[in-house]
């Protein structure tokens, strides 16, 4: 059975007398290990699949599948849990706390998993050992984001879940946090799910979903992704 | 709609935030409600004791003078400009009733305008013999309408009746009058312990003084002033003096008319004594007189009785003659009548005699006419037997058969009654015919019979020649007879003829007797007469004589009362003449309304509240405004990004602030208004009910200021409007780029505690991350400390204020008056009363202690204050007098014995005179005497002004001759035991009343539970706000980090974790705030402490230390409370929403 499955899954949302469909009736399949992204224009639903999938939002109609549980079914003390101990969640604006180091916004995260990694070598993973002891401010939009990724690593995560990653970066940084991705995905068995509406980003992914229109058009698996070296946008 | 949009944002933007600008709103409604609210209340209660005053035309002056008020006082004071009313009235100071109340009775006229009564149930009285009491508790709780009290004079030789037309009073009502409008006390009195109970109100017409007692005036243009206005104090004072100076210049004049009419009475007096003394004379001789003519009366009488002594005894002899008449007459008739009667006896004899023989002689004929008779019959019968035997012999002729049935039954009835030898002739017969008997038988029987017939005839034939010859004897016997029948007829009418005589000669002399009789009879009823007229006569005089002995009695016990009455009189008149040598000018006080005991309470507990109501509400307020300030500066930094966006759309400046000041407008308007109107209603009435137990006012006249209305709107809307515009202004300046660009966020910076490594390395993560954030926002946490400080401090004044004012009665009453009970004693009681006194006392048994005091009123003044009064205590055993009251320094604690040397005065006193030890306190009897009286310790003391002092320093520096007049009581019993003592007690001479500190405490306690009230407020209010400041600042750290708390709740905090991430820091400052509270409450509750300090009383300084409990419970209870509600609102973040936007 795959890590990720999502089977048939409805999310609408009421907005005064209309009701919006987010999500369809999505369904698709994720492997562990795999590096896999989400593709889609804005608004086509990929935010919700997201968030549905790390634990903060909940499935109107369908089934959720992550590790062999069905977490559409789960109370909100189990969502939280579920965030706590099995998913790394990195943003697109970092949502770093700005009052802590970059180690300490780190140690924010660990103190509360239970099989946390050691911070120091989490930091170390994505090349940040010298600047563990700044402030978020006193950081880089790509160190920041390092950061965030870090803190969600750290955690030790069964699921690393990306919004928009490198929204907020340029080219460079991007193809840096990009790689910093796949790394761990590959290395770290870690499934990691990125969403994007850059379609480049797509073809060095494990797998591909496209969703349009709240409806999932196509999955693609790719046998040999590419390197975020090769990949131009 | 040109602005639709935006109106829209504003409406939207309350909306979205309604715990924010409802916050706002009840911040600024709690400062202005509060502050205008404590600020009305002093000035409400001015204005409805000065209305109350008004409507009872409460005097503005009351004069008294020594020698009372005539009408020479009274037209001087009308005559005086500035005088409106003048009324004149009595008033006496009595006990009344059974507990022996003390009590001031008033005059009252229904025509009299001033010092009008309110009439809490029945009514006044209207006509002589009705009282109206105080409405006071104490009096209502023991009298009934219809009750019938009695009064009764402080000293028992005093006579009422010579202050009252009567001592007995039916109570038709309850009263309270503004004169005695506090329920607290009722002022000072001569009499008893000092100390009036009530008031009681009877007609005018049931006092029996000769001149007014009191006379109460009111000034021209006066009731229009607020009596507690300088301007009234002023012209009062002004015009009270100018009286003062009227009556002083007038008491020469009154002291000289005094001693003329005092002169003229003495005058009147000798005339009047002189002319009792001649009645006197006059008496004496008009009895003298009486006397003689009696004399002459008893003289004439005697003279009178001896005349008629006299005719009596001529009587009596006469009496004599007539009655031995009356008996020689009687002696001679019986004497012939004797003699005469037995002549008639012996004639009578005779006549006896010859009728006897006479009787004889018939009674023989008679015999002989039977003989005769008896022996025709025989002769008859015979012959009738003879003719049967023949017939019977006949029938033996005949055979048996042939007689007839009806002849047998005839033979054998005839011949039954013939008997035989044995047998009768019919058996014999009856055989014959049934054939028994022959014939010849019978034949022969009856021959033998017949032979017997034969010889009886022949017997009676000799019978009756023997019969003549008797008869001729008879006839002989009778003619004798007849002839001495002549004979004695003769004697007969002799005897009668003799007896007639004799009964002339009697009726002759009985004539000449009754004659007689006839005189002297016409002499005894002259004599009675005589007598009977005399008799009358005596009488006559001896009831003049009696009269005569009356007068003579009664002149002479008159006379001595007379005599004594005139040597009164001249002694009284001597007396006089004296107390005139020595009379003095007449002093007048005059008291002004301001100077009213219970006004300057009332005025003092009105300025307490005000002094109240200046710093509470000021840091009420202040925190208020400030949490508002913040809180507006905070939403609008928040907008920022808004704020460029429109300024971006070309919006202008006023139109995108319009929105701030809109939101700022509407939630300080609203909130003032509320504020405003819920402060001048709700809190002054709240707080003057609390009073109302205290005063018998009406109901509280609420106003409103001007003043704190300005104050209070200026500060909400400079908290809210000016401050939107300042923050505002500064905004809009800046480039919108700058503006959407986020500002920068807080640069996370490390705190001083980090360079402090060996603390911080101890502190775990959580604790580092709060530490960290705790400083990051220096203004919110400032913010935070100084509003929950404000609030706490505010508490823990409260509690302090209810502490300080609550320990103030266990202080006074527990520690320092360490008797029982106070016994006042009658100062001139007999040596009888205070022994039977002492021995009641010591046979007690709950008694423990007892020491004999003198406790007298003194007052004291100083420049710039008002006269206190004063209470000296002199024991009788000065080392004993510790056990009783506490004399020791606050302070250091150090005890203090009384000396010779100096007096030792209370903590109060000194603090308000400025009076160290050594100095020389000057102290002012009732005579108006100053006693200066050195001062050797300052002793503990929280109510009322004692100085204590030695017997000797007393003697010596006050009065020479001390009598103790109270007594302390120590003992170990119950409430129920000290009313049995107490009602023993009062049946001792010598006791007036006994007073127990337990009900004492009591009352005390109920009268400071008002001020309580109060402070309730004030810890309700400040734990209030506390809620809404610890609420509005916890929201604003929320809502401003919104976006943390989402994050962490993505990683997965719990909801707990997340709320405790706040509330962690929260709670450090609010502990920070409790602290700096603390050290604020402390300053605050002794500066509020200094303004409520009364003259008379002292606060206990010291604060509890679970005053900072309570602050600090209530505090730290608040900010859970609002944490718990952070927790749910928390809970429902939208952590997507959050974490969306790039802010």
């Amino acid at each position: 059975m795959s890590f990720v499955r999502v089977v048939d899954e409805y999310k609408r949302y009421q907005m005064g007398d209309s009701t919006i469909v987010a999500n369809n009736g999505v369904s698709f399949e994720i492997e562990q290990g795999e590096f896999a992204v989400i593709l889609g224009p804005s608004g086509a639903g990929k935010s919700t699949v997201l968030n549905i999938l790390g634990g903060m939002d909940q499935p109107d109609e369908g089934e959720v599948w992550v590790d062999g549980k069905n977490i559409a079914t789960y109370t909100t003390r189990q969502l939280t849990e579920y965030r706590r101990d099995e998913i790394g969640f990195v943003f697109q604006f970092y949502n770093l706390v700005p009052n802590l180091t970059a180690r300490e916004n780190l140690e924010l995260a660990t103190q509360i998993s239970p099989d946390a990694l050691d911070i120091d070598d989490v930091l170390d993973g994505v090349g940040l050992t010298h600047r563990r002891d700044n402030f978020p401010a006193q950081l880089s939009g790509g160190e920041q984001q390092r950061v965030a990724i870090a803190r969600a690593l750290a955690k030790n995560p069964k699921l690393l879940l990306c919004d928009e990653p490198t929204g907020a970066l340029d080219l460079e940084t991007g193809k840096q946090i990009l790689r910093l991705l796949q790394q761990t995905a590959h290395e770290t068995k870690t499934t990691v799910i990125v969403i994007t509406h850059n379609s480049s980003i797509a073809s060095m992914a494990d797998r591909v979903v496209y969703i349009h229109d709240a409806k999932v058009r196509e999955i693609v698996e790719n046998p040999r992704p590419r390197s975020v070296d090769e990949i131009e946008w | 709609m040109k602005k639709t949009a935006l109106h829209k944002l504003v409406i939207r933007e309350i909306l979205n935030s309604k715990a924010r600008f409802f916050s706002i709103l009840v911040l600024i409604l709690l400062g202005v409600g509060f502050f205008v609210g404590l600020q009305a209340t002093g000035p409400n209660m001015l204005t409805t004791a000065n209305e109350y005053f008004s409507n009872q035309k409460l005097y503005d002056a009351h004069v008294q003078s020594t020698l009372g008020f005539e009408d020479g006082e009274l037209e001087l004071i009308k005559a005086y400009d500035h005088a409106e009313l003048v009324e004149p009235g009595y008033s006496q100071d009595v006990l009344v009733g059974e507990s022996r109340h003390v009590m001031k009775l008033i005059s009252y006229h229904p025509e009299k305008q001033l010092n009008q009564y309110s009439i809490e149930s029945g009514r006044l009285p209207e006509k002589s013999g009705e009282i109206a009491l105080d409405e006071r508790d104490m009096i209502r709780s023991q009298y009934e309408i219809g009750d019938q009290v009695t009064l009764y004079p402080d000293r028992d030789e005093t006579d009422l009746l010579d202050q009252f037309e009567r001592t007995e009073f039916e109570i038709v009502g309850f009263v309270s009058s503004p004169r005695y409008f506090t329920n607290e006390s009722r002022g000072q009195t001569q009499i008893a312990g000092g100390q009036l109970d009530a008031f009681g109100v009877i007609l005018e017409e049931d006092f029996n003084i000769a001149v007014y007692t009191d006379l109460f005036i009111t000034f021209a243009g006066l009731s229009e002033e607020d009596t507690f206005a300088d301007t009234y104090r002023d012209l009062s004072q002004k015009y009270g003096t100018d009286i003062e100076q009227i009556l002083a210049d007038y008491a020469p004049e009154r002291l000289a008319g005094i001693v003329a009419e005092a002169e003229n009475e003495i005058r009147e007096a000798e005339a009047e004594i002189a002319a009792g003394r001649a009645e006197l004379e006059d008496t004496r001789e008009e009895l003298t007189d009486a006397r003689i003519k009696l004399d002459d009366g008893h003289e004439a009488i005697a003279e009178a009785r001896a005349e008629i002594e006299q005719g009596y005894l001529e009587l009596i002899d006469g009496e004599v003659d007539y009655q031995q008449g009356l008996a020689e007459l009687k002696l001679e008739m019986n004497q012939a009548e004797a003699q005469l009667e037995a002549g008639r006896a012996e004639l009578e004899k005779e006549q006896e005699q010859l009728n006897q023989g006479l009787a004889e002689i018939e009674a023989g004929e008679t015999e002989l006419s039977q003989a005769t008779t008896e022996v025709e019959r025989q002769r008859e019968e015979l012959l009738n037997q003879q003719a049967n035997i023949s017939r019977l012999s006949d029938v033996l002729q005949v055979p048996v058969e042939l007689i007839p049935e009806e002849d047998i039954e005839w033979i054998l009835t005839e011949t039954k009654a013939i008997k035989l030898n044995g047998q009768t002739l019919a058996d014999l017969f009856g055989g014959y015919f049934s054939g028994i008997i022959p014939a010849g038988q019978v034949e022969q029987v009856l021959s033998q019979i017949s032979a017997e017939i034969h010889e009886g005839l022949i017997q009676v034939d000799e019978a009756i020649v023997e019969i003549d010859v008797q008869r001729s004897v008879l006839q002989a016997g009778r003619a004798e007879l007849e002839a001495g029948q002549v004979l004695l007829d003769k004697a007969r009418a002799e005897l009668t003829e003799q007896t007639e005589l004799l009964e002339r000669e009697r009726l002759s002399a009985e004539s000449k007797l009754a004659e007689a009789r006839r005189a002297l009879d016409q002499g005894w009823q002259e004599y009675n007469e005589g007598l009977a007229l005399l008799n009358e006569q005596d009488a006559e005089l001896s009831d003049a004589e009696v009269e005569y002995e009356d007068g003579l009695a009664t002149f002479e016990a008159e006379s001595a009362d007379a005599l004594d009455e005139i040597e009164t009189g001249e002694a009284e008149i001597d007396d006089a003449r004296a107390e005139l040598a020595d009379l003095a000018e007449p002093t007048y006080y005059t008291f002004l309304r301001t100077d009213h005991g219970d006004v300057v309470q009332y005025t003092d507990n009105a300025g307490l509240l005000s002094e109240l109501a200046t710093i509470f509400p000021a840091v009420f307020f202040a925190v208020a405004a400030l949490v508002t300030l913040t809180t507006i500066t905070r939403m609008i930094e928040e907008q920022r990004g808004e704020i460029g966006t429109l300024k971006a759309l070309g919006y202008r400046d006023l139109e995108i602030s319009i929105k701030y000041y809109v939101y700022a407008l509407g939630a300080s308007l609203v909130g003032t208004i509320l504020g405003l109107v819920l402060g001048y209603t709700f809190l002054p009435v709240i707080i003057f009910d609390a009073y109302g137990m205290m005063y018998n006012l009406p109901d509280l006249m609420l106003g409103n200021y001007w003043l704190y209305t300005i104050i209070a709107t200026a500060i909400s809307m400079i908290s809210t409007v000016v401050t939107a515009w300042f923050v505002l202004r500064s905004d809009l300046r800046s480039q919108p780029a700058i503006l959407m660009r986020p500002k920068a966020p807080k640069i996370g910076k490390r705190i001083l505690l980090e360079r402090m490594s060996f603390v911080w390395r101890r502190l775990d993560f959580i604790k580092k991350v709060t530490a960290r954030n705790l400083f990051r926002y220096k203004q919110r946490m400032l913010m935070t400390i100084v509003g929950v400080a404000g609030c706490a401090a505010l508490i823990i004044a409260g509690f302090g204020i209810k502490g300080a004012v609550e320990g103030l009665v266990d202080l006074q009453f527990g520690d320092v008056m360490k008797y029982d009970a106070l016994v006042v004693l009658d100062d001139e009681a007999n040596e009888d009363a205070k022994a039977s006194y002492q021995q009641f006392i010591k046979s007690s048994a709950g008694i423990e202690q007892d020491i004999s005091i003198l406790q007298q009123q003194f007052e004291v003044s100083i420049d710039g204050h008002p006269t206190q009064s004063l209470t000296v205590m002199v024991p009788e055993d000065a080392e004993a007098f510790s056990d009783f009251v506490q004399l020791k320094d606050r302070k250091s604690g150090q005890d203090y014995q009384l000396t010779d040397d100096g007096a030792i005065v209370t903590e109060r006193l000194a603090d308000l005179f400025d009076l160290k030890v050594g100095d020389l306190l000057t102290i002012v009897g009732s005579d108006n005497q100053s006693y200066p009286i050195k001062i050797t310790a300052i002793t503990e003391n929280y109510t009322g002004h004692y100085l204590y002092m030695t017997s000797a320093l007393y003697r010596t520096e006050i009065d020479e001759s001390l009598n103790y007049n109270a007594g302390l009581l120590k003992h170990n019993q119950d409430q129920t035991w000290e009313n049995q003592f107490s009602e023993q007690l009062m049946l001792e001479d010598r006791v007036v009343t006994v007073s127990f500190i337990a009900s004492m405490t009591e009352s005390f306690r109920d009268s400071m539970s008002s001020l309580n009230v109060v402070v309730v407020v004030l810890i309700l209010s400040a734990a209030g706000l506390a809620f809404v400041v610890l609420y509005n600042l916890t929201n604003i750290n929320v809502s401003e980090r919104i976006r943390e708390l989402s994050t962490i709740k993505v990683l997965g905090f719990f909801d707990n974790e997340v709320t405790m991430y706040i509330y962690r820091e929260n709670l450090v400052l609010t502990v920070m705030g409790i602290i700096a509270g603390s050290i604020f409450g402390r300053f605050l509750f002794s500066f509020v402490l200094e303004t409520i300090a009364m003259d008379n009383m002292m606060f206990n300084p010291a604060l509890h230390w679970t005053s900072y409990l309570y602050a600090g419970l209530l505090t730290l209870l608040f900010s859970t409370f609002v944490m718990w509600l952070m927790h749910h609102k928390l809970k429902r973040i939208d952590m997507i929403e959050a974490l969306k936007s790039n802010e």
